[in-house]
Formats: C-alpha cells, structure tokens, sequence
C-alpha cells in the first residue's frame, strides 16, 4: 500500500521530473559547449555575416530617412546653429594660422610621429549587443588582437577591440559602461591651456565627462581628444564635445555632458589600428 | 508539429539578427528591443498546450542565439528564459480565464514584470559570475528599453494570436 501510495504520487510529479532531467540535460549541454566557444560563435558570425551587413545598412537607410521626414523642423535650427558655429571656427582658424607659422616645423614633426606608420585594417560592423559592444568583420586571421585601437575614417575614437574570434571581433565602444578613456579638454580659446580629465561610459551609447580639476573651466563645444596620458590609445583621436557642465559642490571634481562623434549610425567601415605601440 | 517547429527557428534566427543589427539603427536613447526575449515571451503565452518542453525547447535555442551575440559565456541567457518559461507556465495556471484562454489584460502586466525579472537576473549573473562585469544599472535608459519592448509585444502579441493557431495548430 505504501509503495503504490509512493508510485502514485511519483507519477503526479512526472512532469516535473521530466523537467528536472531535461533542465540537467541542458546544463550539461551548456557546460560542454561553453569549450567550443570560440569556433561555434566564429561559425555563427561567418554565416550571419552577410545577412548582419545587409540588415545594417537598411536599417541605416530606413533610420536617415525616418529621421530626415520627422526632424525636418529643426533642420532650419540646426542650420542657423551650423552657421554660428562656422564662423567661430573661422575666427580661431585666423588666430591658429599665426601661431601656426611659428610652429610649423614641430608640428609637422609631431604630426608626422603621430599619424606616419599606423597600419589600418578596414573592418565592417555588423552588430551591437546591448551592452555598447560592437562587432566587426575582421579577427585573429586578419591580425586583429585585443586591446588594439578602433577609429572611424575622421579619426574619432570609436573604442578598443574587446574580444578577438578567428573571422571577427568585439569592440568595446568609448560608451559601454566598462571604458574609462582620459581625455584632454580642448577649450573654445586656443590660448588657454589643455584640461585632463575622463570619459566614463554610461551604456545607451552615452558617456560623460568628469574628474575635471574644479578650478578649471569648461564650456559648452569644446572639444574632447585623447590624451597621452592613457598609453592606450594614439593621442589627439576626436572623442566629442561638451554639451553641458555640471558642478556639484560636494564633490572635488566637475563633470559634463558629453555628445560623442562616433555615431552608430553612420558606422559602416571601421579602422583597427594593429600596430600602435604603447609609449613606454 | 515540424512546421511550427520549423517556423518559431527560422523567426527566432530572423529576429536575432535584427535585434543586432537592422534595429541598433532605430535605438531609442540608446535602447534597443530586445526582439528574442519579446517572441519567447509572446510564444509561452499563447502556447494553449503550455507544454513544458516547448518551453525548454525555445529557451534553450532563443537563449542560445541571445548568448552567441553577446561577448559573454555560452549558456546564461538559456538558464534565464528556463526559469522565465517554467515560471511563466506557473504563473498562467493561475491566470487561464473560464475559456482557458490569456487575455491581453494580463499580457501586458506579466510582459514588463518577466522583463524587469530578465534584466534583474541577467544584472545578476554579471554581477556575480561574468570577469567582465559590464552591469547594466536600472535607469532612464532600463525605461525607455522597457517601453520599446512593449511596442513590440503588443505587435508581436495580436500578430501571433490572430495568425499562428489558424496555420500552425
């Protein structure tokens, strides 16, 4: 009697029991699979590839449509915001032509330094995860590695690559929550000296500005390049601009909003540079 | 059987590759949908014969297609739909009006939940087991990502009960 009771009860709870085997099952599966990693996401990419690129560049057509027919309005702001902002950069273009004269030869010399010699390897993107981290089309076989520097064709920072895979890669974008880039703050007046500071990431393709010196002044517009401090990535790379500053008293530092050049959107090539040497 | 089978495979491939790359265009402040999670949700609960290894059959393979696009190990995303799934079946039992059926009054609700539960357990597993430890904190953009999935789930939701038990039950 007690052994039917038992069998009885055994078969009411079948399903769950078949749900536990299968769960272990699958944990099994898992746990072996995660040793083919490697190969099996490669395979995956190479197949999805072609597909990805497509999708990528539809969804960029549809999205500067789109964007066009709704933000039609504030093409005429942005015109007029376009012009001011022209004639500023035409005033310093003035002031920077005299000085550059002066420092013509060093300046070629540090130009040469910084932009002779890198060797660029175009990659495709073909996808973001939600985590701001991008993958591209080229990998090991094409002579990626990890940690290398990641621009787009105007030499704005994009990020660095994050995980390499046989036919492609991961690139952690300047905004994933994980990067943390220093920064020199370029002021709207050339003659005012270079502020250090870092962009953190804020995930959502957001980052912002901070551990900027209190006594320093910021302003809205200037413009974000890298530093030589962070050994990482080549100096003077574009990485964005102010849009808004914000002091808080209770803290030793300031911060600001920052809108970053690298624009998803427009992403379809990237550059890797593969073979930047840490400055010792 | 083999045709519905067929179909929820090649819908789940589809999304995958348009959640990473067609819709990173259409980011809404930096939120993407998350277009696997929306169809396996959508799928458990419309499935009337609320078979248990039709669940583990779509967690493991849109949790395995999450997890291939992600930088991380192979596998977390599966255990997160397995439980979502097996706690979601639970969860209808109670739900089932007199017909037997979910109606959307309830779909809506329980979508956002199972989906803050997601990011909950997936913020966990970053937390606790993945080196990188890329966390996303809940924030505007947790929002705005919540919102975004919901216009996709009520899509997804009237598409799939008005089109998929006519041709595939």
């Amino acid at each position: 009697m007690n052994s039917f009771k038992n069998f009885s009860v055994s078969k009411k709870n079948r399903g769950w029991l078949n749900v536990l085997i299968g769960v272990v099952v699958v944990l099994f599966i898992i746990f072996i699979i995660n040793f083919f990693v490697s190969p099996i996401r490669n395979s995956f990419y190479s197949i999805s590839n072609p597909i990805q690129k497509n999708f990528w560049v539809a969804g960029a057509s549809c999205s500067e449509f789109f964007g066009s027919v709704f933000q039609s309005n504030g093409i005429s702001q942005e015109n007029n915001n376009l012009k001011q902002e022209n004639q500023r950069l035409l005033s310093q273009l003035a002031f920077l032509q005299s000085i550059e004269q002066g420092n013509q030869a060093q300046s070629s010399v540090s130009a040469a330094c910084q932009n002779s010699g890198f060797n660029l390897t175009m990659a495709g993107v073909v996808g973001l995860d939600d985590q701001d981290i991008l993958s591209i089309s080229k990998g090991s076989a094409d002579g990626i590695a990890e940690g290398m520097p990641v621009i787009n064709q105007q030499n704005v920072l994009v990020g660095k690559v994050f995980k390499v895979y046989k036919n492609f890669s991961k690139v952690m974008l300047v905004s994933s929550l994980n990067s943390i880039i220093n920064v020199k703050v370029q002021q709207s007046d050339a003659t005012l000296p270079e502020i250090d500071g870092v962009i953190r990431g804020d995930g959502g393709l957001s980052a912002h500005l901070d551990l900027i010196p209190i006594d320093s002044t910021i302003n809205p517009n200037d413009v974000l390049t890298t530093s030589a401090v962070e050994k990482l990535f080549p100096k003077d790379l574009l990485v964005g601009k102010i849009i808004k500053k914000m002091t808080n008293d209770q803290k030793p530092f300031q911060s600001a909003t920052v809108n970053l050049f690298f624009d998803v959107k427009t992403a379809d090539n990237l550059f890797v540079i593969t073979n930047y040497k840490q400055p010792t | 059987m083999w045709k519905k089978i067929s179909i929820i495979i090649i819908l789940f491939c589809l999304f995958a590759v348009l959640q990473s790359s067609f819709f990173v265009n259409f980011n809404l402040f930096g939120a993407v949908p998350n277009l696997i999670f929306v169809l396996f949700f959508t799928l458990c609960f419309l499935d009337k014969n609320r078979s248990y290894y039709y669940i583990l059959f779509m967690a493991l393979f849109g949790g395995f297609l999450l997890d291939i696009f992600s930088y991380s190990y192979l596998g977390p995303s599966v255990i997160i739909l397995i439980i979502l799934g097996l706690l979601l079946h639970k969860t209808q039992s109670l739900l089932a009006d007199s017909d037997g059926n979910y109606p959307f009054i309830y779909f809506m609700p329980m979508f956002v939940i199972f989906l803050v539960v997601y990011y909950l357990l997936a913020g966990a597993y970053s937390f606790f087991i993945d080196s990188n430890k890329i966390i996303t904190p809940f924030g505007l953009t947790t929002l705005y990502s919540i919102i975004y999935n919901c216009i996709f789930a009520i899509i997804l939701y009237f598409l799939l009960k008005n089109i998929w038990p006519k041709k595939n039950n």
